[in-house]
């Protein structure tokens, strides 16, 4: 019966009973009014004995978990056991291993009056396609149309409880008391999961059955925009006492742990999710998981701005607290306290040298916020990653079109398996080319300085680190900086450099293919050197240009060029100058650009670099960044995984900076801009000298280590055997 | 480079869901002088209309009621010039850049005479279901156990000739006889990639029938080679094929990657060729 989906309103209005039949066909309805009535009490009774029997397993369960009654021999043996399966396991074959199943998540929707998110919310959830879940939504008595979105809900959700109820907390231990999943959570109305949030966390709990309580960071959601939420830390009982949080949409916990501590406190108003933490972690350690499954919708009239009454429940609980543990207790945690505070302390200083924390890009608390400007946002729009096709684990920040202005947001998201940002919602490749077509017909020459009031939260982000780099390099007097970042392009030159002692020797002309070419700037160098050139590009006006020059040209984009280009052409170099990164599926487009080579040639790969060091600096007014034209951000990692995906090997990498770049970023930087690149914009002599600073910073601390702004990479076919 | 002419040969019989994606995987390689012959015999179910469409990029095509693949075969091979030959069943396809990869390893490795690679299983959906992890080549242990998978091979013309050709009078295990022939006169190595992909239950014939036939042809084979089964060699195949299997599992599980394989089981082979096996038009090979 729990599973049927019935909608009770309380005992005391019987003319407002109803009973919503799902799988009972019409003809076996009774229509009298008394057969109703005895077949509803007969519902009634058996939910009843249902509820009695749950109630007991589960008291059961809990007594277990806490260890009620249990020696210390007993907890040995268990151990000693343990031990010896593991031993057993570590000798089971491979084919032995069987992936666990996915646990049963019960999620709980309190609700009162949230017309306008709510249906965004159960949305969120019902769309999750976790094969294994359960969904209760409790509404304390609505009165303006939700319940109403909720009845259209009705034979998706698992359960709808429709009652007055005493506050939040009271709601959300209802819902508990009847939920039978394995793993629990609550969803406020105002929040979202994520798509394929759900999964990560089952997948977590079958991974780990250890695992009590889990935790994630999560999302704001401020009108549009979605921005990365402050980090967490690592927490335990001691530091949530010293006033740690936990962001409440992205706490997932096992049901035995819930009913092990007592559930909810009923009681409490505010603070009934840090009482809630605290009894968790007071007998659990609370696991922290990297990435964000949720989102949290910040507006106003929400119980959360009332921060004076949080806090003063939030006082009561944690004096309460005090008074009820013994000396030994609180000596007892002390170690754990010391090993957690070292375990970050060590992490803080991993998380200099690996990029974890450093493409982090959260909203800073005294930031202006843009104004919400609509009640229901975007669904969040998640990009895959281009290697393995898996949803992504972070959000990096969300970014408007300012280049062109092409409206809506972009949300630019982080895969650390692959190390690459990709950009959301995804386009398919028509909407891409259109969008190509209308915007680099007529080339905007200049930054649009947008109007105050609807100015980025990112000036001057992050603007006044003051840089050891930077510093060291301002020493150097300016017309040797000057020398030693020439503002000339250096494409060419870097490109030769690249391929330096890789070029197979011929004795006829070597053949370069740049797919997408443009007017065939780059195919003229190549010819001034003696190369036969062919170059491949989807628009007809500069394919006709390129032709003009005298240089082989298809018409077609990247993706097609192994179409367009007749079957018996093989070229020595094919070079993705500024291509991959605009292509909607990198992974196909290598795929076939590799089928294009000569058995000794190689693949030149120019791209902005995810591992630039000047990504730290400026954050998301980095000049690079250009949604939504630019798809993806692609890191040396990420190109060595495409190329073995695609039967090639990485042979060479190297990075390097130009100081018109860094002056964009400076430039960008003030105005809080992001994602906008005109190209030749006469620098302005203010930011000038800076530009140079930076990029001569870059030329001798960082280029060298990977970390400059534009990554080039020769791949070749992989011939192991 | 002055690439060597490499002779194809796909025997084919009503496997018109399949038979598309082979010529596509092989015409997709771009190989400059591939000579392709396609050996029909007599398909009655739509295979025919397919093959028409590519008529021109063959050197040969036949269609004639014929006795099992291995006279097929026998007659395409008969035909065949050049100087590497192979052959591709009608519903095994070939990895991305096999041919120039073949090319590429008998230029460089003179002394081998064939060779042949690990093997990718796939389904009738064309999704991978299993690995075959091959150890490093042995004769002793290949020339008993047939588990060179066939779709990886190639070898050189003269071992072909020398060997005396395909024995028509075999009609499952022609491979595994060829095969044992050239271990004993020529090299061969195993190379440590994917050159293509087989795919598992395709034919109408029963899985028992081809076993148990293919079983009795395969005690035939060994017996004319005069190796007479011991007792202790069905322990010893079960340990081969154990390992084959365990290493194979393994792989899949830890996501390992070689040239020609896909990340993992599941994915579709086509995940491999850019999508270009399902429309054969985008690789421009139709």
């Amino acid at each position: 019966m729990v599973d049927d989906p019935v909608t009770a309103s309380s005992a005391g209005e019987p003319e407002q009973l109803e009973l919503l039949v799902g799988p009972i066909g019409p003809a076996t309805l009774p229509s009298a009014p008394d057969e109703i009535a005895a077949l509803v009490r007969r519902a009634a009774t058996l939910e009843t004995r249902l509820t009695t029997v749950t109630d007991h397993f589960r008291r059961r369960d809990a007594a277990v978990e806490r260890g009620d009654g249990r020696s210390g021999l007993h907890d040995a043996l268990r151990t000693l056991g343990r031990w010896a399966d593991g031993l057993w396991c570590q000798a089971a074959p491979p084919s032995e291993a069987k992936p666990a199943p996915l646990p049963r998540i019960s999620i709980v929707t309190p609700v009162l009056n949230a017309r306008e998110t709510i249906a965004e919310t159960i949305e969120s959830v019902l769309g999750q396609a976790y094969p294994n879940l359960e969904y209760i939504v409790v509404d304390g008595g609505s009165t303006d149309g939700t319940r109403e979105i909720i009845r259209g809900y009705a034979d998706r959700l698992d359960l709808v409880i429709a009652e007055p109820d005493d506050g939040l907390y009271d709601a959300v231990a209802k819902g508990f008391a009847r939920a039978t999943g394995e793993v629990f959570a609550w969803l406020d109305a105002d929040d979202l999961y994520l798509p394929g949030g759900l999964d990560r966390v089952g997948r977590h709990f079958a991974a780990f059955p250890d695992d009590r309580v889990i935790y994630f960071e999560n999302l704001l959601t401020i009108g549009d925009w979605r921005f990365a939420n402050q980090p967490l830390g690592l927490v335990d009982f001691r530091r949530l006492l010293d006033g740690h949080f936990l962001f409440q949409d992205g706490v997932f916990f096992r049901r035995i742990a819930h009913d092990a501590v007592g559930g909810l406190d009923r009681t409490l108003r505010l603070a009934g999710d840090w009482a809630f933490w605290l009894a968790l972690a007071r007998r659990y350690p609370l696991r922290r998981l990297d990435g964000h499954v949720s989102a949290f919708r910040v507006r106003s009239g929400q119980l959360s701005e009332d921060m004076a009454g949080y806090e003063a429940e939030a006082a009561l609980v944690s004096a309460r607290l005090a008074s009820g543990r013994s000396r030994a207790e609180r000596l007892a945690e002390w170690p754990g306290h010391i090993a957690l505070g070292l375990i970050e302390w060590l992490e803080s200083m991993a998380r200099r040298l690996g990029p974890h924390r450093r493409l982090y890009f959260p909203l800073a608390l005294d930031e202006d916020v843009p104004g919400p400007r609509g009640t229901t946002a975007r669904p969040p729009a998640p990009a895959r990653c281009p290697v393995s096709g898996s949803v992504p684990k972070r959000l990096l920040f969300s970014s408007p079109d300012t280049r062109f202005g092409e409206p809506g947001l972009n949300e630019i998201w982080y895969h650390p398996e692959n190390h690459v940002a990709a950009i959301g919602p995804e386009l398919d490749r028509t909407t891409l080319r259109r969008l190509h077509e209308w915007h680099y017909g007529g080339q905007s020459r200049d930054i649009r300085v947008p109007a105050e009031e609807s100015a980025s939260p990112f000036r001057y982000y992050r603007g006044s680190i003051g840089r050891t780099a930077a510093l060291a390099a301002r020493l150097v007097p300016a017309p040797l900086r000057r020398s030693l970042v020439p503002w000339a392009d250096p494409t060419m030159r870097e490109m030769k450099r690249m391929l330096r002692g890789l070029l197979p020797r011929r004795t006829t002309p070597l053949r370069v293919l740049d797919l997408a070419c443009f007017e065939g700037e780059l195919l003229d160098g190549f010819r001034a050197d003696g190369w036969q050139t062919f170059g491949c590009d989807s628009s007809e006006r500069a394919a006709e240009a390129a032709r003009s020059k005298g240089h082989g040209v298809w018409l077609g984009g990247i993706e097609d060029a192994l179409r367009v280009i007749p079957i018996e052409e093989r070229f020595d170099l094919v070079i993705l100058a500024q291509a991959l990164e605009h292509a909607t599926e990198p992974l196909m487009a290598l795929q076939r650009a590799a089928r294009l080579l000569e058995p000794d040639g190689l693949i030149l790969i120019s791209t902005p670099n995810l591992d630039s060091a000047q990504i730290e600096r400026f954050g998301p007014t980095w000049a690079h960044w250009h949604p939504p034209f630019q798809r993806f951000v692609f890191s040396a990692r990420t190109l060595a995984g495409l190329a073995r995906s695609s039967g090639l090997r990485l042979l060479r990498t190297r990075t390097w900076s130009h100081p018109y770049w860094s002056w964009l970023s400076l430039r960008l930087n003030q105005l809080g801009l992001m994602g906008a690149v005109p190209h030749g914009l006469p620098p302005d002599p203010d930011t000038r000298g800076a530009a140079e600073t930076t990029a001569l910073a870059a030329r001798l601390f960082q280029n060298w280590r990977g970390r400059g702004d534009y990554l080039y990479a020769v791949l070749k076919p992989d011939r192991r055997s | 480079m002055e690439r060597p002419r490499i002779t194809l040969v796909t025997p084919s019989l009503n496997q018109v869901r399949f038979v598309e994606r082979t010529v596509a995987s092989v015409l997709g390689q771009r190989y400059p002088r591939l000579e392709y012959i396609v050996m029909d015999g007599g398909s009655t179910d739509g295979t025919l209309e397919i093959l028409k469409r590519y008529r021109r990029h063959f050197a040969y095509i036949e269609s004639t009621p014929d006795d099992g693949p291995a006279p097929a075969l026998q007659r395409g091979f008969a035909r065949a010039t050049g100087e590497i030959m192979g052959w591709v069943n009608s519903y095994d396809m070939l990895a991305p850049e096999t041919l120039e990869f073949v090319a590429w390893y008998f230029a460089t490795h003179p002394k081998t005479d064939m060779i042949y690679s690990h093997r990718v299983m796939i389904d009738t959906a064309d999704r991978a279901v299993a690995y075959w992890l091959l150890p490093r080549h042995s004769g002793r242990k290949m020339r008993r156990w047939p588990r060179i998978p066939q779709e990886t091979c190639f070898w050189r013309r003269g071992l072909y000739e020398r060997a005396g050709g395909i024995d028509a009078k075999y009609r499952f295990a022609m491979d595994f006889d060829l095969f044992a022939r050239f271990m004993m006169i020529g090299r061969v190595d195993r190379v440590d990639r994917f050159l293509g992909a087989s795919r598992l239950n395709p034919s109408s014939t029963s899985t028992r029938k081809r076993t148990v036939e293919g079983g009795v042809e395969i005690d035939r084979i060994r017996a004319e080679h005069g190796l007479l089964p011991r007792p202790w060699w069905p322990l010893l195949a079960h340990r081969f094929e154990q390992g084959m299997e365990w290493r194979g599992r393994r792989f899949a599980d830890e996501g390992r990657v070689l040239p020609g394989c896909l990340p993992g089981l599941g994915w579709t082979y086509d995940r491999l060729w850019g999508g270009t096996l399902a429309s054969p038009r985008e690789g421009g090979s139709a």
